[in-house]
């Protein structure tokens, strides 16, 4: 055979392979083609066998058409060899696909009620200026509730909040504000003392604004220099913190027996920032508690010298600061125990 | 307590006057930064123009309709045509005259008046009631209108309603402010002016000429300080005015005759109660002022049958108590349309004495209200010679009797020229802000408290009579701060003078430890009330439960010895809203009364017999997996209800992380309740514990091991099969499990725990546990499977095994547990097990025959092929 013709031949066959390999379907007919152009039987090995006849100097001309066109066809086989493999794998891959907006697993959406979130925030706010917690009891003897905070009986002062008495133990109550503890404590340490004491209280009064059981949290600090605008600082600080926002605190004259001067504390709305709406009763202002100077008959019933030593006092309300702060409109929520309800506080449970 | 602008304005000059009505607004805000606070005010015209004053003409049945009037009315007095209007009241009447709101009104509430046909007849307005009128809360018929009501006058003229009513709400302290002189007082120095006080008729005790008809006698002379009488004679008790008519009903009081009308308006114009009674009916023309004997009756003015005490000060005459004194008069010597002759009473009464009174005989009355709080001792003749006034004016006395006065002067309560120092550096000490003699001097003479520079920083104050509140120096600081005003106070921070630690009590901080751990467990916390009622308490007859004296229902009349009542009652609303899964815990006090110890939940306090201990308790409800679109819908398990291990698990946790005195195990046991039942002890322990809600076979006693067996700290147990419908309120054909759970935070085991836990302790180091290194060697598995006795107990057998295997195991693992047909069970078990080198089969099979070995011969377990 001429070079010419085994030129022509490989040529051929070039185009055949080309023509083959487009055609191609799957990495199974690649196979076969690899094994029809380029296997021990194939054409090509056969015009590969015929270089021995040629000629010295045609040889290498023919050796090199041979090689090229060897080569055009492996590439090919391979190159589309590749393109399947991966469509094959992509198509495997995509019979796995998730809808990846489907829900995951997670446990319970679980919280913690929203009166504890708020009892330890505010913990947290006056642990970090060195307010220690201090807890009592909840059932209280008179003397803790009400005489040692100058609540003298027949006097019409214990009247201002509506107690609970045990049956056949009259001098027993349901402890109706935190101040009991503030009273334990001063008996129980010497000053200089800051301390809150947050707590379950109960009053006998029952509507839409009043909750038989209900939480407080008071502060007492006593030292021997302690002037109400501390206090006033002191209740600022407190707002700013928990509000997170650069709200006013105004302070009322008021009446409590156990402090003097008193005071209500009223602070800017937080939802209108003063402004006025309905939550205020567009007065952009909302009562937050009550506080004072220590009263000095308080001071002399926990033996400490009202010459030597001053303090103040403040109490609010826990769901009131709750309802404040999340924008809870009924104060029942918090005791009708809707795990539903309780749920949404999950996010400030973490 | 109600104050008429109206009123309050004549208190002052025609110009301040006026300032204050036109200003009523701006006045009214400033109130509740002198420490007055309104609570309501109301301007009476509001919605009430185009509403007039109507003569009932004729009044004729509705042909259609048997409880409707058909009127007509004339609303102007000429003789212009009638109007027609259809009415349901059944006290229409001809020859009423009546309130008619003309069509084109708008009454208080929003409600518009437009002509229109009832049942077919056309009706020109409506006849009002007191109520639609916005004047009353509710009322009963439609108004009527006395007859000098003149006829087409708006009725804003004839009810003198160009009024506004504030309602004040005073704190105990502020008595001088229970009247209109003593609000006109605070109001002034808003106006920059004073009141003028009443006139008065001058009273002179011991005044010659004059005789004593009725003689007084004060035995309880402590009780009542001072005691004035007057007799008035030859006075008419009519019908009073209508203006005296109107200003009281404004105020909230109906018209009892001009007499007690009287009283009444200088009760509310000078905050001094008066009591009038009939002279001739007083028993031997003397009033004596003691105290009530046992047993003595007293009808009073209000029909109700007192029974008095040695407590209850009274007035009496020669017979018997005609008044409880302070409080309220006697029926008997009250005064009727035919009284002629009055003993008019002015007097101090010891407040607590009244207020012991009024309390004991649950009565609360304007006079109780303003003695219990104190009044101005000055007010007792004042007040006698304002009253004295208005019966010349109004009731034509013709003659008077002496004025009697008699008084304790020792009394403390009778304490004149009340003169107090204000140091102004311990006021600005105490206030923190920093004032001007010359400032605080100038604040108290507007408020007409005479006050004068002492000397540098000391000011000289003379009390006036009426502020009972300014008694000692710091009152004059709050005073002075009060008129200065709060807004005025700078803010400051405390200085940290001495460095304080920050550390919370141990039992708070453990408390929220306890919340935590349940809530990364996906418990949700709950706070139902601490209330249970009887029959709730009857579900532990053993426990002693604190009763409330003064329970608001009897759902709430006992204190909750355990948690179990409000969880069960949280499960059941969750379960009347559908919502079957639920999961929540709760945390608080339980009580018990303990008449004999004197115990507290306060360590080292002692709280007179009644037992206060923290409890934790947690309920689960329905399905123990939540849903997942993923789950093998053909699994067992998926559609499993809580258990009883769901809930164990979760306290073995809780313990655990409380206490490392056993490691996991927390030292605490289970024990189920047959055994319980055996050992008199521990169910004498149990009295907080409702183990008859229980499943007797799926529930457990938590007990910590200690002296004497141990105590019972708690309980886990699914509800009782027969229990669980009525306990969660289950509708039919819904079945639900659900498990209690309630453990006691014992003070004493927390301290115990927490004297464990601290670091510097004295504690041997064994109690930690002991800690090894991390084995890079792999891990060997091996199951055993073997059948036991039913009696065997699992934690004995996992002791066992623990014990057998030795330091060898790494983890034991219980796989399957299954009944066997001969009552025998058959348990599997896991034994993983890595030592520092490779173990060789020699050495696991060693291992594993030491444990079978060990089981037989402790429970004759067999290993199954």
């Amino acid at each position: 055979m001429s070079l010419t013709t085994l030129v022509e031949k490989l040529e051929k066959l070039s185009a055949q392979a080309v023509a083959a390999i487009e055609l191609a379907k799957s990495t199974k007919e690649i196979e076969d083609l690899r094994v029809q152009f380029m296997g021990k039987k194939s054409e090509l090995t056969e015009i590969f066998s015929q270089f021995g006849k040629l000629s010295a100097e045609e040889r290498p001309k023919a050796g090199q058409v041979g090689n090229e066109v060897r080569q055009k066809i492996t590439q090919l086989l391979s190159g589309k060899q590749e393109s399947f493999a991966t469509a094959e794998l992509n198509s495997k891959l995509k019979f796995e696909q998730v809808d990846v907006t489907l829900p995951g697993r997670m446990r319970p959406n679980a919280s913690l009620h929203p009166v504890t979130l708020v009892r330890l925030e505010l913990s947290k706010i006056f642990g970090d200026i060195g307010f220690t917690v201090e807890v009592g009891p909840e059932i209280e003897h008179e003397f803790y509730n009400f005489d040692a905070l100058n609540i003298p009986a027949n006097h019409p002062s214990r009247a201002l909040q509506d107690t609970f008495y045990v049956k056949d133990r009259k001098d027993l109550v349901l402890r109706t504000h935190t101040s009991p503890v503030q009273i334990r404590t001063m008996l129980s340490q010497k000053p200089p003392i800051r301390t809150i004491s947050p707590g379950r209280v109960y009053r006998a009064d029952y509507d839409a604004t009043h909750s038989p059981m209900f939480h407080q949290i008071e502060g007492l600090l006593v030292d021997k220099k302690v002037s109400m605008s501390e206090l006033k600082g002191v209740l600022s600080y407190m707002v700013k913190e928990f509000f997170g926002a650069e709200l006013k605190v105004r302070l009322r004259p008021s009446f409590f027996p156990f402090t003097e001067p008193s005071a209500e504390v009223d602070m800017e709305c937080r939802f209108c920032k003063g402004a006025g709406c309905k939550t205020c009763k567009g007065t952009g202002w909302v009562e937050i508690g009550g506080c004072g100077m220590i009263d000095p008959e308080v001071m002399k019933s926990v033996q400490l010298d009202p010459d030597e030593y001053r303090g103040f006092a403040f109490g609010m309300g826990l769901e009131r600061m709750a309802m404040l702060k999340f924008g809870i409109s009924d104060l029942r929520a918090f005791f009708e125990s809707d795990q539903k309800f309780i749920e949404q506080f999950s996010r400030w449970s973490r | 307590m109600k104050i008429s602008l109206k009123w309050l304005a004549e208190f002052f000059d025609e110009a301040h006057g006026k300032k204050l009505i036109e200003q009523s607004n701006v006045i009214r805000a400033q109130l509740p930064f002198l420490g007055l606070e309104v609570a309501s005010a109301k301007k009476l015209a509001e919605g009430l123009n185009q509403v007039v004053v109507g003569f009932v003409e004729k009044a004729d049945r509705h042909p259609d309709a048997d409880r409707l009037k058909v009127c007509q009315i004339r609303l102007k007095s000429s003789d212009e045509a009638l109007s027609q209007i259809v009415c349901g009241a059944s006290n229409v009447a001809v020859g009423m005259k009546v309130v008619v709101a003309l069509p084109g009104a708008v009454l208080p509430g929003d409600f518009k008046i437009s002509k229109s046909k009832i049942r077919g007849v056309e009706s020109n307005g409506m006849i009002c009631s007191e109520s639609e009128l916005g004047l009353a809360e509710s009322s009963e018929g439609i108004l009527a209108l006395p007859e000098s009501a003149v006829i087409g006058a708006p009725i804003v003229q004839a009810l003198g309603l160009n009024d506004e009513i504030w309602e004040l709400e005073l704190t105990p302290d502020r008595a001088d402010c229970l009247s209109h002189l003593g609000v006109a007082r605070e109001v002034g120095r808003l106006l920059s002016t004073k009141p003028t006080t009443p006139a008065v008729e001058l009273l002179e005790a011991g005044a010659k000429n004059e005789v004593a008809v009725i003689s007084v006698e004060v035995i309880a002379t402590d009780a009542a300080p001072s005691y004035a009488g007057l007799l008035l004679d030859g006075l008419q008790n009519q019908i009073s005015p209508d203006w005296l008519k109107r200003r009281l009903e404004l105020l909230g009081h109906r018209s009892h005759g001009a007499v007690v009308d009287i009283t009444n308006l200088v009760l509310h114009e000078l905050g001094h109660p008066l009591h009038a009674f009939d002279a001739d009916k007083i028993s031997g023309g003397k009033i004596i002022v003691r105290f009530a004997r046992d047993g003595e009756k007293l009808m009073t003015l209000d029909n109700v049958e007192l029974t008095l005490s040695r407590e209850d000060l009274v007035i009496a005459d020669l017979e018997k108590p005609v008044a409880l004194a302070g409080v309220m008069g006697g029926l008997e010597s009250s005064v009727g349309p035919n009284t002629k002759r009055i003993f008019l009473e002015s007097a101090l009464f010891d407040p607590a004495v009244i207020r012991k009174s009024a309390q004991r005989h649950k009565i609360h009355s304007d006079a109780s209200h303003r003695y219990e709080r104190g009044v101005d001792p000055a007010g007792v003749k004042r007040s006698a010679g304002r009253a004295a006034l208005l019966f010349k004016e109004i009731c034509g006395l013709k003659k008077r009797g002496a004025f009697l006065l008699v008084e304790n002067k020792k009394s403390p309560l009778l304490q004149k020229d009340h003169i107090l120092n204000l140091d102004l550096r311990a006021f600005q000490e105490i206030v923190g802000m920093e004032v001007a003699a010359e400032d605080v001097l100038e604040q108290f003479s507007k408020l007409g408290i005479p006050a004068s520079i002492k000397s540098a920083n000391v000011l000289r104050v003379e009390i006036p009579s009426h502020r009972l509140d300014l008694a000692r120096e710091i009152d004059l600081v709050e005073e002075a701060a009060r008129l200065i005003g709060y807004n005025k106070i700078p803010e400051d921070f405390p200085e940290l003078s001495h460095q304080l630690q920050s550390k919370t009590s141990g039992l708070a901080e453990r408390n929220d430890q306890i919340r935590n751990m349940l809530l990364v467990r996906g418990l949700s916390e709950m706070m139902p009330y601490s209330f249970i009622s009887d029959e709730e308490a009857k579900l532990l007859p053993n426990a002693q439960c604190v009763a409330l004296d003064n329970p608001l229902t009897a759902h709430w009349s006992k204190m909750r010895p355990s948690l179990a009542f409000g969880l069960l009652k949280i499960a059941r609303d969750h379960v009347g809203v559908g919502q079957h899964r639920a999961q929540f815990f709760d945390l608080g006090s339980c009580f018990a009364s303990k008449p004999n110890e004197k115990t507290s939940s306060v360590p080292g306090e002692k709280l007179y017999g009644v037992e206060e201990s923290l409890h934790a308790g947690f309920l689960l409800m329905g399905r123990a997996l939540l849903e997942h679109w993923s789950s093998d819908k053909k699994a067992s398990d998926r559609k499993r209800s809580f258990d009883f291990f769901d809930a164990k698990g979760i306290v073995e946790d809780l313990a655990g992380e409380l206490s490392i005195v056993d490691g996991r195990w927390g030292g605490i046991q289970f024990v189920d309740l047959e055994s319980a039942q055996k050992n008199p002890e521990m169910l004498s322990a149990c009295s907080w514990i409702p183990l008859s809600l229980l499943h007797p076979f799926r529930s457990a006693l938590v007990v910590f091991p200690g002296k004497g067996g141990g105590s019972v700290v708690g309980y886990v147990g699914e509800l009782h099969p027969e229990k669980r419908r009525e306990s969660l309120n289950l509708p039919k054909g819904l079945d639900l499990n659900a498990v209690l759970v309630e453990l006691k935070i014992v003070p004493d085991l927390l301290i115990e725990m927490n004297r464990l836990r601290a670091p510097d302790a004295k504690v041997s180091q064994q109690s930690y546990g002991k800690i090894k290194l991390s084995r890079r060697v792999p891990i060997v598995e091996r199951d055993l499977s073997l059948v036991f006795g039913a009696e065997a107990s699992a934690a004995e057998i996992s002791k066992t095994i623990t014990r057998a295997a030795g330091l060898e195991l790494l983890e034991l693992e219980c796989l399957d547990l299954f009944p066997m047909e001969n009552g025998k069970k058959s348990l599997a078990y896991r034994l993983r097990l890595q030592t520092e080198t490779t173990l060789s089969d020699e050495q696991i099979q060693a291992i594993v025959s030491r444990v079978s070995e060990e089981l037989k011969k402790k429970f004759g377990a067999e290993l199954r092929a």
